[in-house]
């Protein structure tokens, strides 16, 4: 019975569980309830059965596109053998392509690499050529060319080639030539930009109307910095001027294509010459300028006097403008004295004379004995400068050792250079003064001898 | 005349290589030489003619004992003395300057050189060579200058010395 009941429960959870809403309709007997299981049974059979059926029909759908994706697979593989095969196909197309193409090229990739080498020499040299300022286009036409050549892919027309063949041909013939180039666009030592003719001398120098000119790294023309002697330069002018024809006419030219007018314009002037000799160059000028304003002064001064005192020789007045007639004014002054007072008087007004005469001849001396010691000085401070160098730097490098030594030989050149001519002046000046003093000393006792005879 | 012209073309090309200070050596003894030549010729022509000149009017005198005498004759002598001497000093301070100059064109010379080596290293001997050679040769064309010159100071200092002495010697006072 307890089975029984169980049972009954399980039955009923089962309709519960079913049918919640019919369970309500409360079954009131067991039969009402036995029914109402069996009725929910075949219910449910019903509806499985229906599932079952859609569970089929979705399988068969299923299997309908896997049939579908298989179809596709076969197709599209058998599309990939067929694409392999034209791909192998077209390998061996290209391949017989290649090899006759090759076959056909044969001699003409040597000549192609022949090509390409020219193009690119002659590149190199047109651009160091001085004709580069009339035909400055070549430069990329080359380049071009060149990169053409070396590639496989492209190959240089028969225009291009014969291209190369005339600018060959041009620069050879240009490189031949004394050309007169009209209106050219000139770059000035001072930065400005003229206009005027210039004349290219073959492929060794530009010269513009008295001065030389250079090709700058870019391809424009530009004046050197700084020009060589006049008797150069002056060719320049006659070149220029020249009839276009045959006329003959003396040229300085550089035959090493501007390295030698290069190197002229590293050679610094005098002013960066005394800029590195420094402060004793400085003192050693200003002690050369006074001495010969001295000597000159001394000069003027004892030529004016010399030229009195031979108009005094002449004359026997004694005139107070020169120092004989002084000398000869306490002769007259004294006439009737005896000879030994008179000597004495004579001497007296000599030593009077003497050191108006020789005034600032010691100093002229003084200077051109001091000089080239101030240049000995500088000689050894440049000295000192150098081993410092060398003491920071080492000997590795001499540019920095260069500028000490410079500084050394400066002061040594600009102390001679002052020596030199003070030395010349003292020796003009003091023979002028001694030549006075020597007359007066020697002659004017004789002088007035000659007077007092005469009389 | 091409033979001229090559010999003017020697010397300018030689003047160049020694710079500046070469044409400067050349300039003094030109001037030297010519004045050197000058007294050499004074010495055997001018000068005689001066002494006898001076010895005859010495000789010409009434009297030659006296004060006045005496001092005329110290004039005369101071006279030919200066005639004798003119231009020596010149020479001699010529000479003095040869190698002067020529240690002047040694010295520009080197900074020839070292400004070669300033812009360019010690790598470039064709920069430095132009250098070199206006160091050198006008420190040798000032020594042979100078050589040539002294001889001739020494010898012409010496006649002018002798033919003074000899004018002394021959204007005798009478006593």
């Amino acid at each position: 019975m307890r089975c029984h009941r169980l049972l009954a429960a399980a039955a009923l959870g089962a309709v519960i569980g079913a049918a919640p809403a019919r369970a309500q309709t409360d079954a009131t007997s067991l039969d009402e309830l036995l029914d109402l299981v069996r009725q929910g049974q075949t219910r449910d059979d019903r509806q499985h059965q229906q599932r079952l059926e859609e569970f089929r029909q979705r399988q068969a759908e299923r299997t309908e596109l896997l049939r579908e994706a298989q179809a596709r697979k076969a197709e599209v593989q058998q599309r990939s053998e067929q694409l392999e095969a034209t791909f192998e196909e077209n390998e061996r197309l290209i391949d017989d392509v290649q090899a006759q193409l090759d076959e056909r090229l044969g001699t003409l990739r040597e000549l192609f690499g022949v090509l390409q080498q020219v193009s690119g020499d002659a590149r190199s040299l047109f651009r160091s050529s001085l004709t580069n300022i009339e035909y400055p286009d070549r430069d990329a036409f080359l380049t071009e060319f060149a990169a053409k050549a070396g590639s496989s892919g492209r190959l240089p027309t028969i225009d291009e080639i014969e291209r190369l063949w005339f600018e060959l041909q041009r620069e050879a013939t240009e490189l031949g030539k004394i050309k007169r180039l009209e209106d050219f666009e000139v770059l000035t030592a001072d930065g400005r930009k003229v206009t005027e003719d210039i004349v290219r001398v073959g492929p060794f120098n530009l010269v513009a109307d008295g001065r030389y000119l250079r090709m700058t790294e870019s391809g424009s023309v530009a004046e050197l910095q700084r020009q060589p002697q006049g008797r150069f330069v002056n060719s320049t002018s006659d070149l220029l001027r020249a009839a276009p024809d045959d006329e003959m006419v003396r040229f300085g030219i550089d035959v090493t294509r501007g390295q030698l007018l290069a190197l002229l314009i590293e050679t610094p002037t005098f002013g960066e010459y005394v800029q590195l000799g420094g402060i004793i160059t400085l003192i050693i000028i200003a002690l050369g300028v006074i001495g010969i304003a001295l000597a000159a002064e001394r000069l003027i001064t004892l030529g004016i006097a010399a030229r009195r005192v031979k108009a005094q020789l002449k004359s026997d007045m004694p005139n107070e403008d020169n120092p004989l007639g002084r000398v000869l004014k306490v002769y007259h002054d004294n006439p009737n004295v005896d000879t030994e007072t008179l000597e004495l008087k004579l001497g007296e007004a000599i030593l009077r004379e003497v050191p108006k005469l020789q005034r600032g001849i010691l100093f002229i001396k003084v200077i051109s004995v001091v000089a080239p010691l101030l240049g000995l000085l500088g000689t050894v401070v440049g000295m000192i400068q150098t081993f410092q160098s060398i003491t920071l730097f080492g000997t590795g490098d001499p540019t920095v050792m260069a500028s000490g030594i410079s500084v050394a030989l400066i002061t040594t050149v600009a102390g001679l250079c002052v020596a030199i001519p003070t030395v010349l002046l003292h020796t003009l000046v003091n023979t002028r003064a001694r030549n006075l003093i020597q007359i007066l000393q020697e002659q004017s006792a004789g002088i007035v001898a000659r007077q007092a005879e005469r009389r | 005349m091409q033979l001229l012209i090559d010999a003017y073309e020697k010397i300018r090309d030689f003047l160049e290589l020694g710079g500046p200070v070469l044409r400067l050596i050349a300039v003094v003894l030109l001037i030297m030489w010519t004045l050197i030549l000058e007294r050499l010729i004074y010495f055997r022509t001018g000068l005689k003619e001066v002494m006898s000149e001076a010895l005859a009017e010495w000789e010409a005198r009434p009297e030659r004992r006296t004060w006045h005498a005496r001092q005329i004759r110290a004039e005369i002598i101071s006279q030919a003395r200066m005639n004798a001497n003119r231009g020596l000093p010149l020479i001699r301070t010529l000479v003095m300057l040869c190698p002067l100059l020529g240690l002047l064109g040694t010295v520009t010379g080197m900074v020839a050189v070292f400004q070669a080596m300033a812009f360019s290293g010690t790598g470039n001997a064709r920069a430095m060579a132009a250098g070199v050679s206006m160091a050198t040769v006008p420190t040798m064309a000032g020594m042979v200058g100078a050589l040539s010159g002294v001889f001739l100071v020494t010898i012409l200092n010496r006649q002018a010395k002798r033919n003074i002495a000899m004018l002394e010697d021959a204007m005798t006072m009478d006593h």
